[in-house]
């Protein structure tokens, strides 16, 4: 059998019918699957949202000249709110065997610095970027009872996650997370050990599925936990043995992240010079490269797989 | 207000009326040819500070927003191409849309940036846009048979990409 052109079948997918690819089509089941998922691609691009304009501000400005001098309120704004309200959501346990015993941080003895706030962190581009999902914003909460920590994390689509932590020695008690109608709540064994054994992940591009059994990886969710992350377990040079992560992104798929320190050097920002650590992470295959301030674990700039950077700031929020 | 047909091109509030009404489709088209919301503020900027030149251009024919989207898809066609000449990289993407509520329109969008510039541009063009080939041909300054042939290159890739 003579299968028409991609280009016929695109036509056809299009509206343009010819009578021979339409005979062609009616005993072919593999063309008629080119041609059905043509229209499916067709449909999904024309439901790519894209960001509203800026606003109008009775007459043209100058954008990139505004642009920078925001990133840099942001960054000093960020440098100053990390000195005294560093956020911390995980606990050494969870981390347990992932940096050498000698180098390992004693537990805490006091309370920990965390304290009530809100944050909002701008996550960014997914595959196309070092960390995840596409740009969004989420906000961090942090509220507290008589004994936990109670840290909210929010998207504007509503999906929110929180995770219960101990005032004492910030050990996880709970977590919920997940979009509205497929929350998953996690108990004290499973924030605390990362022991995952009902998780599947799948290839989309493969359509396969696998489990994802037995896992003692920390779990990482999102960027902000990526970034809190890099706050809670000092960056050393013993990361460049590496440190696994696994990216969980919901009941059916999770991913793992290699991390490992590959270098350490002075970033220059718009407030001046960062002492950084260089962290490559490594997903599928695909290597990306983080910078983590070495004195408090702030992620000041990224690289992605095609070698774009972009320096990274956080914005804090009035309370 | 009316802005159509006869818009005045050295009218503030003809062109801040523009921009409310047309602003949206313009900033769409220039996103995703661009892959990048400060490109596409940047494209947007450039527009319609040069607005009031050519609005004196527009000659009535066909929509406002037709037009006004072909001048800006060429805008950020221009843009493409000098910026690939000059090796330039973004220091602030900051695309702020809604989180991924389904897996697969963030693999298109990932697969959509991945494309090449030349692929990319025909499917933003026919798929999103829904110019026709003989259009994105003059747009672009190439033949219609090699539009076709990039659109089903492009197309190829992102259905492998779902």
């Amino acid at each position: 059998m003579t299968h028409p052109t991609d280009i016929a079948l695109l036509r056809y997918a299009d509206g343009e019918h010819s009578k021979e690819t339409a005979e062609h089509l009616a005993a072919c089941a593999s063309c008629r699957s080119i041609v059905q998922e043509s229209r499916h691609v067709s449909a999904a691009l024309r439901d790519l949202p894209a960001p509203p304009p800026p606003p109008w501000f009775g007459q043209i400005i100058p954008i990139r000249r505004l642009r920078w001098h925001a990133m840099a309120a942001t960054l000093v704004a960020g440098i100053l709110i990390g000195g005294t309200a560093t956020y911390v959501g995980e606990s050494d346990a969870t981390f347990a065997g992932l940096v050498p015993t000698a180098d390992r941080p004693a537990p805490p003895s006091a309370p920990h610095p965390l304290g009530p706030g809100r944050w909002t962190y701008l996550t960014r581009g997914y595959e196309d970027s070092v960390l995840w999902t596409s740009p969004h914003l989420e906000t961090v909460t942090v509220d507290s009872s008589a004994a936990e920590w109670i840290i909210v994390t929010t998207t504007p689509e509503g999906e929110r996650d929180s995770l219960r932590v101990d005032r004492r020695d910030l050990s996880p008690r709970s977590a919920i997370w997940g979009p509205p109608g497929g929350r998953v709540h996690a108990t004290e064994r499973f924030t605390r050990d990362s022991v995952i054994d009902s998780i599947w992940g799948y290839s989309r591009s493969r359509r396969t599925a696998y489990p994802i059994a037995d896992t003692t990886h920390p779990r990482v969710a999102n960027e902000v936990e990526l970034r809190l992350f890099f706050r809670t377990v000092p960056l050393d040079r013993h990361w460049r043995r590496g440190v696994r992560l696994l990216e969980y992104r919901g009941m059916d798929s999770a991913r793992i992240a290699d991390l490992a320190v590959v270098g350490r050097h002075s970033v220059a920002t718009p407030v001046g010079p960062c002492d950084c650590w260089q962290v490559a992470m490594s997903r599928r295959g695909r290597r990306s490269l983080i910078w983590v301030r070495a004195e408090d674990g702030v992620v000041v700039k990224t690289e992605d797989r095609y070698g774009v950077t972009e320096l990274v700031a956080e914005d804090p929020l009035p309370n | 207000m009316s802005i159509e047909p006869l818009p005045e091109p050295h009218d503030p509030d003809t062109i801040a009326a523009l921009y409310a009404r047309y602003a949206p489709a313009m900033m769409r088209v220039a996103y995703h040819l661009t892959g990048s919301r400060a490109d596409a503020e940047d494209v947007l900027h450039d527009v319609f500070l040069t607005l009031p030149d050519a609005l004196r251009r527009y000659e009535e024919r066909g929509r406002l927003e037709a037009w006004l989207v072909r001048l800006t898809a060429r805008a950020a066609l221009t843009r493409g191409r000098r910026r690939r000449r000059a090796a330039e990289t973004p220091i602030d993407n900051k695309a702020i849309l809604g989180a991924p509520t389904n897996a697969e329109r963030v693999d298109l969008e990932s697969a959509l940036r991945a494309l090449p510039p030349s692929l990319r541009a025909v499917v933003v063009l026919k798929e999103i846009e829904g110019y026709s080939h003989g259009e994105i041909a003059t747009m672009l300054g190439i033949s219609v048979g090699a539009s076709e042939v990039r659109l089903c290159r492009a197309m190829n890739r992102l259905r492998e990409a779902l």
